[in-house]
């Protein structure tokens, strides 16, 4: 009984790790989860809204920090992998102090710009600790074939 | 009675001055005995220490001897029966929400992330401030909590913008060598200025009101029942004060966003240390009477403002001197509210610390368009060129100039050219000036302007897909005018931007050899236009237009696929200069660059160390020169570099828990060496290494 519910449980909260899988996810299969999506929000609001608005396009910081959205985001990650983004941002945001997020809050913050780019949620957890798999994880601008 | 006073006071005047004298040795040198008694080490700014505890051999041996965490994570509020509840962040501000609604900006509530605080270490004490206001002592040894005064700034609304919630650190001042009266002074994000009892951290009852002054008062356009059209604040400070001989000096944060033409004048104001009478302010944008006023085309000087120092000063109390670094004018981008060159914005101002009377005054950037504020207090140094001692002045910039002058006379040390830039704009009602200053020496000490030579080439597919990323951007080289989105046109792409070259966290000199050094970043960026809904501004900038772009299809930025780099290496650097002779004496990519070596299109290549790991402010002793860096620790994690300050070779490094976010200090405090910085976290914290 303790071993279902731990089993619901876990499914319930959405961390379903990837610990076993060998293939890389595809990522209209859904590589974060909402609740990630929503702590990851958080943290957009706390770390990065000041110089990427709450409407993703620039705002303060110097003006000219590019637009998280639509065309600028897509053309400039497609076919390049989740840990790569991933990295990224968490090497140089914020851009005053960059890799001062932990790392769950960089992974949470990166599921958030996947779900406003439009990218499907799942049951997995976006988990820095499967960079590796994640690294070959592409960002895919084509839609799903089936 | 007036006699005797007066000749009191010019006998006062005289031992106080002896006095300055024999302290202003020290004061541009770094501090002698351990301490580090300015935000910038001493009141020129060295960022210099001569302690040489930890040297090139043991640096490798650092542990963290102590860790704090920030006070803003658990804050306080009075409740209705006079009592005192404390509780987490979220949980004050949420309550303060709900008692006023619309306090605060949208999404930008109190905020403690930007703790990017320098302390000062006095008497085995640490001083500093914290992106909510609150001053704070610890114990320099333990990093045990003294004191901490909480003005409960915060309460009253978001702060002035550009960015908000930040503080960088304190003053202190102190009454002699007995240090009998010692003070800590701080501006608020609420715009007071603030003064505690160094021991003990209470208000000094006797300076303005309760230990406060309001600082909007005697301000145009300052209100402070007012908000922008954002919903916060319009005057903050966000940078420590300096104090000079006995008058307290400070700059103010003044929102460079907006849809009006009216802003409050960044005027520098001065005050007593001891009673906070006001001493004078310098119009950093003039009025009627002033100095400058004819540069403000069509009484542009009626409502325009800004023109502000938000960061740091730095003066020379030998000759009582405080030097002033002043931001661009209303509206960053656009100027066709305020035609004319502008004086004072962008300029490097010397002014009498007793009399609030101009010195002298060099205007870096003629009706400035491009946000090229300058960012950090210039560095005093005293060096020698061609056989001549020169009592001199550098200020780095984030146009990536360094601009030397005789600080005492404002001569420029080389020759400083007035030269054509080009004026064509589709912008209408502006009007760009035809020349800008360009210094003749030091070489500039990071890239300036874009020009297809400046694109990455790493490859020819690269190469080609740069070209294809800049099309219908104007290119050019720096100070090319800006330009409006329309049709094939996209905008200017323009390089540094007002992130900088250089930025708050500055410069390091080396009071025995003259070596100045600067970390800088490589970036460019595009400035959106618009015309804003219900303000008087003709064009303005920022959200919400990148956004609708974004939303119509449309890539309002030159970008580059599959998250490859748009420029040529390296990304970010530290340069060393010898002040004496301005030549460059090395240069050093800051971290490898591993992110983009490792690309899967340049991993191959084998590039050399392309910097891009940060900008760490810089911390200069008698041996090494200290930056902290966003990668290139174990796991990817952030560290502390030690270089070589003669070659700037890489010694080593320490981890960093998280990334930076102040730039780091050293202090002595019995007869151990410590280095303190400020890092990421919820809260941030203040750590600080120390040998075993």
């Amino acid at each position: 009984m303790a071993a279902i519910t731990g089993a619901l449980l876990m499914v319930s909260v959405g961390v379903v790790p990837l610990l076993g899988a060998t293939e890389p996810v595809s990522i209209w299969e859904g590589i974060y989860t909402v609740v990630q999506a929503a702590r990851g929000k958080k943290v957009f609001i706390r770390a990065c809204v000041e110089c990427h608005s709450n409407q993703l396009g620039e705002t303060a910081g110097d003006g000219t920090a590019p637009s998280l959205l639509g065309k600028t985001f897509s053309y400039r990650w497609t076919d390049y992998s989740i840990a790569g983004l991933f990295d990224t941002i968490r090497q140089t945001m914020p851009e005053a102090a960059p890799n001062s997020l932990s790392p769950a809050e960089y992974a949470d913050v990166t599921a958030y710009l996947l779900e406003l780019n439009g990218y499907p949620a799942g049951t997995t957890e976006l988990d820095y600790a499967q960079r590796e798999l994640l690294g070959r994880t592409l960002i895919d601008e084509k839609p799903p074939e089936d | 009675m007036f006699r005797g006073l007066a000749c009191f006071i010019s006998f006062m005047t005289c031992v106080v001055l002896t006095i300055s004298s024999v302290e202003s040795a020290e004061v541009q040198q770094g501090n002698s005995d351990g301490e580090w008694r300015v935000y910038g080490a001493d009141k020129g700014g060295t960022k210099y220490s001569p302690l040489d505890q930890i040297d090139r051999d043991n640096f490798q041996d650092l542990e963290i001897a102590w860790r704090w965490k920030s006070v803003d994570g658990f804050l306080s509020m009075s409740t209705a029966d006079g009592g005192e509840w404390w509780s987490s962040r979220d949980a004050v501000v949420e309550r303060l929400e709900q008692e006023t609604p619309n306090l605060y900006r949208t999404q930008n509530s109190p905020n403690y992330s930007n703790f990017q605080a320098t302390p000062l270490m006095i008497g085995g004490v640490l001083y500093f401030n914290t992106p909510l206001s609150q001053g704070v002592a610890l114990d320099a040894r333990t990093g045990e909590t003294r004191w901490v005064y909480n003005p409960k700034s915060y309460e009253e609304g978001t702060t002035a913008m550009t960015v908000t919630w930040r503080q960088r650190g304190v003053a202190y001042w102190t009454d002699g060598p007995d240090r009998k009266d010692e003070r800590i002074f701080w501006g608020t994000g609420g715009g007071d200025l603030v003064c505690v009892d160094a021991k003990t951290g209470h208000p000094c009852e006797g300076f303005g009101k309760h230990g406060r002054i309001d600082l909007t008062i005697g301000l145009p356009r300052a209100d402070r029942s007012n908000r922008d059209y954002l919903n916060a604040m319009l005057y903050s400070v966000q940078s420590p004060p300096i104090v000079v001989r006995d008058v307290v000096i400070h700059g103010s944060s003044i929102a460079d966003r907006r849809i009006n033409k009216e802003a409050a004048p960044g005027w520098v104001r001065a005050w007593d240390v001891r009673t906070g009478e006001h001493k004078w302010d310098f119009h950093t944008v003039p009025q009627e009477e002033d100095e400058g006023v004819e540069t403000w085309q069509n009484d542009s000087w009626r409502y325009s403002g800004n023109a502000n120092v938000w960061t740091y000063l730095s003066a020379d109390e030998e000759l009582g001197y405080v030097y002033l670094p002043t931001g661009t004018s209303t509206n960053d981008y656009y100027g066709g509210h305020r035609l004319g060159d502008n004086l004072f914005a962008e300029s490097i101002v010397c002014v009498d610390v007793e009399t609030g009377e101009k010195v002298w005054h060099f205007q870096a950037i003629h009706h400035g368009l491009w946000d090229l504020d300058f960012p950090t207090a210039p560095n005093l140094l005293d060096i020698t060129v061609d056989g001549k001692s020169i009592k001199a002045l550098a200020q780095v910039s984030k146009q990536g100039f360094i601009y030397a002058f005789n600080r005492v006379t404002g001569e420029p040390i080389w020759p400083i050219e007035e030269r054509p830039v080009a004026t064509d704009t589709n912008l209408p009602g502006e009007v760009v000036s035809p020349t800008q200053p360009f210094p003749t020496k030091p070489a500039p000490f990071e890239y300036q302007g874009v020009v297809e030579d400046d694109l990455v080439d790493f490859t020819p597919e690269i190469r080609q897909m740069a070209l294809e990323a800049v099309k219908g951007f104007r290119l050019g080289p720096i100070y090319t005018p800006q330009m409006i989105a329309d049709g094939e046109m996209k905008g200017l792409l323009f390089r540094p931007t007002g992130g900088g070259a250089a930025n708050w966290s500055g410069a390091a000199v080396d009071p025995e050899t003259g070596i100045l050094y600067v970390p800088s970043r490589n970036r460019a960026g595009v400035i959106t236009f618009y015309q804003p809904d219900g303000g008087n501004l003709k064009y303005t900038h920022g959200a919400p237009e990148p956004a609708r772009l974004a939303a119509k299809g449309e890539r309002n930025f030159p970008t580059m696929p599959r998250g490859l780099p748009l420029l040529k290496p390296p990304y970010s650097r530290m340069t060393a200069i010898d002040m004496n002779t301005g030549d460059h004496i090395w240069m050093t990519p800051l971290g490898n660059g591993d992110l983009i070596r490792n690309h899967p299109m340049l991993r191959d290549l084998d590039l050399p160390p392309l910097g891009g790991d940060g900008r760490g402010g810089p911390l200069l002793t008698k041996t090494l020169l200290f930056s902290a860096l966003s990668a290139g620790g174990t796991d990817g994690g952030a560290r502390l570099v030690a270089y070589d300050k003669a070659t700037g070779e890489e010694l080593g490094s320490v981890n960093l828990p998280r990334g930076a976010i102040g730039t780091p200090m050293t202090y002595m405090v019995d007869g151990k060496q410590y280095i303190a910085l400020t890092i990421g976290g919820t809260p941030p914290e203040l750590i600080a290494f120390a040998l075993p």
